[in-house]
């Protein structure tokens, strides 16, 4: 995990903010730098308002580096309300109670830390609505 | 101690995590012959929380309570034992993550148990001053234990957050607070060391319950007030038992007490456990009520607060989430996965 | 049909653990057995394909120290990476630098050292593939991808997971005579079932196995007349990517729109192909490719696989030599794999692996999960 990598990330890591073209009014997450629907490069802050839907979702048992220690943990993709997707982990559930259809909101939590010196990311995670808990 | 402006609370909120552990299954383990056989649960955090990520769910809570804007936030000050780094701020990482940036003071407090509440009383001069239109305070903890230590049968994690602002707004106003601290090592952790140290009974008398009483007598002398004003009262809960002795010491009836020592439930989150507390209070409380809160840092002190609920608490509460949701939300695990949650298992 | 490139050399490695080799010596290696069966000593210029070798911290620029290592002096090195695509976009360069004149004899290297790497390292960096701050930050790999993908595939088309069986027998059958292949055994449905999970419903069995291979060509300018192999028409396309759509869509739009513009270049359709050589380094994309090059109609692929189709004597044979899945996945080799194997196959020299008759074969890579696919026609 690279310091400076995950420190630009922070807006979109910790609070979902994505951007919005000014020209278009195409919606982005994460932030990008140019419009990839017009081509425009100016752009409002958008902040996605974190409640969503699951997709699809796996268990996952093996995982790459750094992730080992939290298996079996379920991974999924989650359309948010303005309709866009993201691959992101869900947490505080059961991964076999997980279920495509399932509301879930947007929670932040240690993504992964680089053994005990190192960095930790802090980042989104989705969670069951508190309200179905 | 009184601000010149009147400040209150204009939102709060809670975190506990979704596990549990039962005492009995710690003691399954430890075979102390000195626990008691009850059944008592503590909170545990999963693999992917820590005292960054509690802080974050109650500020998170607090400001949706609020509804105040984070740009407004002129300090965002949270203490705890269990810094995820040792240097660098988590309260910058609170304060990122609910959008309050950069404009605020903030930084991480440190007192044993008691942060939080030196952090509320220096957030009630940062409003009351006229300097900040609102401040947040919160304490949170993934309280540390040594394993088959007395204190593993009861450490828990959660964590709580009040965003301080002007009386008009609150729905708690703070009558007065005091501070009652001395130098008395009952209970610390040495540099780089993973584990709490206790003096055992060294820890009652003369800390805890000295401290406490202390602090709590010197506000009824300040605030005039007696025990019978008080609807609820709220004690730094390291177990069941100390709360309900030093409100009994202090002349509160247990029903005062009782429905806010959620050790049985949780455990003790150290920094977070008598801010939970006040939470609970004010989830059931009703206007014209006043609440005592007293909390208790190792080291040692205690602060005593005194808060009167105002007319807007329904209003404003009903925003907020109550702690209730969290006390009910539970996922039971058993010793194995809870000294792997807890990294307690050596990996690397 | 002009502007044609003649294959006139090929080899490879055994697919395998080689643990006394290193990843410049299997380059080097399959290299060498190309430029011997093309019975050439000089070439232009070298191009080799690796996707992992820089990340794993391996050796850089390759392609100079293939060159090097084989003694070929005042040439052109071009080190190509893409991903598990690198295979077909070397061959994509290596073509242009014919077609525009700059070069007439060029050597085409895929080459990748997997088993120096330990497991969760080398997931890691398979990964890296993927859209690094937003998927392989969070713990995605191809293979957690595929899993999601695979589940959104039985749950859309209400289809049993042990219908994935038929798409690992396929590969299995025929690796099981490829001497080259690092598996040479069939599959039995009970080894199937038995197999273990690594992400729902994802088992080791719908994985191909990473291993250490390289195979090479030695391509040039076709000659009028001539009799040899050559590549008839290619494409390398790319869209949008994010393993959200794939997952999402259960289509690969790459692939699909690669494949009709190589048969367009071509001159010829699917009907007229021999066999296919797709990416199957995993079961998920490797059903989608069969949809998207129209093997099969959406949600059918599994059932046109138990049907028998793509067995060798079957209407649309696939993976003759055992695909990734039996053969083995080297995934900056594999492209030129595909190639090698389909090659051996229109010559007439793939033994038991042979399709009867074989003209026309049609290989297809991709590359982050589907987001980039490059299509060769071959005859």
């Amino acid at each position: 995990m690279q310091i400076a990598k995950s420190w630009r990330r922070q807006p979109s890591n910790l609070r979902l903010e994505g951007t919005r073209c000014t020209a278009c009014g195409h919606l982005a997450f994460p932030a990008t730098i140019r419009c990839r629907q017009c081509g425009q490069a100016e752009f409002d802050v958008y902040q996605f308002t974190g409640f969503g839907e699951v997709v699809v979702s796996s268990i996952v048992y093996e995982a790459p580096r750094d992730f080992g220690e939290h298996v079996p943990y379920c991974a999924a993709v989650v359309r948010l309300e303005e309709g866009i997707s993201i691959a992101t982990m869900i947490t505080d559930v059961d991964p076999e109670d997980v279920s495509p259809g399932m509301p879930v909101e947007m929670v932040t939590r240690r993504i992964a830390a680089q053994g005990d010196k190192g960095p930790i990311l802090y980042a989104y995670k989705f969670a069951p609505l508190l309200e179905n808990q | 101690m009184k601000p010149n402006l009147a400040v209150g609370i204009v939102g709060y909120g809670g975190y506990v995590p979704r596990y549990r552990i039962d005492a009995a299954e710690v003691n399954r383990v430890w075979k102390d012959s000195a626990m008691p056989s009850g059944r008592s649960f503590k909170a545990v955090p999963g693999p992917d929380e820590d005292t960054a990520t509690i802080a974050i769910q109650a500020a998170r809570n607090a400001m949706r309570m609020a509804q105040v804007s984070p740009a407004k936030l002129r300090a965002i000050w949270f203490g705890t034992e269990s810094k995820p780094y040792a240097v660098k701020p988590t309260s910058t990482i609170v304060a990122d993550a609910i959008g309050a940036l950069p404009h605020a003071n903030a930084a991480d407090w440190e007192f044993a148990c008691k942060p939080g509440t030196e952090a509320m009383q220096a957030a009630t001069a940062m409003v009351g001053s006229g300097m900040a239109p609102y401040a947040m305070c919160g304490g949170a903890d993934t309280a540390q234990a040594r394993p088959g230590d007395i204190l593993e049968y009861n450490t828990g994690a959660g964590g709580a957050a009040f965003i301080l602002g002007v009386a008009e707004e609150s729905l708690a106003v703070l009558e007065a607070s005091t501070s009652y601290v001395t130098n008395t090592p009952d209970f610390f952790r040495r540099e780089g060391q993973p584990y709490p140290s206790h003096g055992q009974r060294f820890t009652g008398k003369p800390a805890y319950f000295h401290h406490i009483q202390a602090a709590v007598k010197e506000l009824l002398n300040e605030t005039g007030a007696s025990p019978d004003d008080f609807r609820y009262a709220v004690f730094h809960q390291p177990n069941y038992q100390f709360p309900l002795k030093v409100a009994n010491r202090l002349g509160f009836p247990k029903e005062k007490v009782v429905p806010f020592i959620l050790t049985s439930q949780i455990g003790n989150t150290y920094s977070g456990a008598a801010l939970l507390g006040l939470a609970k209070a004010l989830d059931q409380a009703e206007p014209g009520d006043k609440i005592l809160l007293a909390s208790y840092g190792s080291g040692a002190g205690s602060d005593a607060f005194c808060f009167t609920v105002t007319d807007k608490i329904k209003e404003i509460r009903e925003r907020g989430v109550p702690i209730d949701k969290y006390l009910k939300r539970t996922k039971l695990i058993d010793y194995a996965v809870y000294a792997r949650y807890r990294g307690k298992l050596r990996l690397h | 049909m002009k502007n044609r490139i003649e294959i006139v050399g090929v080899g490879m490695t055994r697919a395998a653990e080689e643990w006394e080799l290193g990843l410049l010596d299997i380059a080097i290696k399959a290299a060498g057995m190309a430029l011997d069966d093309a019975k050439c000593d000089k070439v232009d210029a070298v191009v080799v394909a690796n996707a992992l070798g820089g990340a794993l911290g391996d050796q850089q620029n390759l392609a100079l120290h293939v060159a090097s290592g084989l003694g070929l002096e005042q040439v052109e090195t071009f080190s190509v990476s893409c991903d598990e695509a690198s295979g077909g976009s070397a061959v994509r360069l290596a073509s242009a630098l014919i077609v525009s004149g700059m070069h007439e004899t060029i050597l085409v290297v895929g080459a990748e050292k997997t088993s120096d790497a330990l497991p969760d390292m080398l997931e890691t960096v398979r990964a890296a593939g993927l859209d690094s701050a937003n998927e392989t930050s969070f713990g995605f790999s191809p293979t957690i991808a595929a899993a999601l993908g695979m589940q959104q595939y039985l749950s859309t088309y209400k289809l049993d997971k042990e219908l994935f069986f038929h798409i690992a027998k396929v590969a299995h059958a025929h690796g099981a005579t490829n001497r080259n292949a690092m598996f040479r055994w069939t599959l039995e449905p009970a080894q199937y079932n038995k197999s273990p999970i690594v992400a729902t419903p994802l088992s080791v069995c719908d994985n191909a196995p990473p291993c250490d291979g390289a195979a090479a060509l030695v391509v040039k300018k076709a000659s009028a007349q001539t009799s040899r192999v050559c590549i008839l028409g290619s494409a390398n396309v790319a869209v949008e990517k994010g393993i959200v759509h794939p997952i999402t869509r259960l289509s690969l739009p790459a692939a699909t729109e690669s494949a009709k513009a190589a048969w367009s270049e071509s001159g010829c359709d699917r009907s007229a192909m021999s066999f296919f050589e797709l990416h199957d380094s995993n079961a998920f994309l490797a059903i989608l490719s069969i949809e998207a090059v129209g093997l099969a109609e959406p949600g059918e692929a599994l059932m046109r696989a138990a049907a028998g189709d793509f067995h060798l004597k079957g209407p649309s044979p696939l993976w003759t030599f055992g695909g990734h899945k039996s053969r083995g996945h080297a995934p900056g080799a594999g492209g030129i794999y595909q190639i090698v194997e389909a090659v051996l196959g229109l010559r007439g020299d793939a033994g038991e692996n042979q399709v009867l008759n074989a003209d026309k074969a049609m290989v297809q890579c991709l590359g982050s999960f589907g987001a980039q696919a490059v299509t060769h026609v071959l005859g």
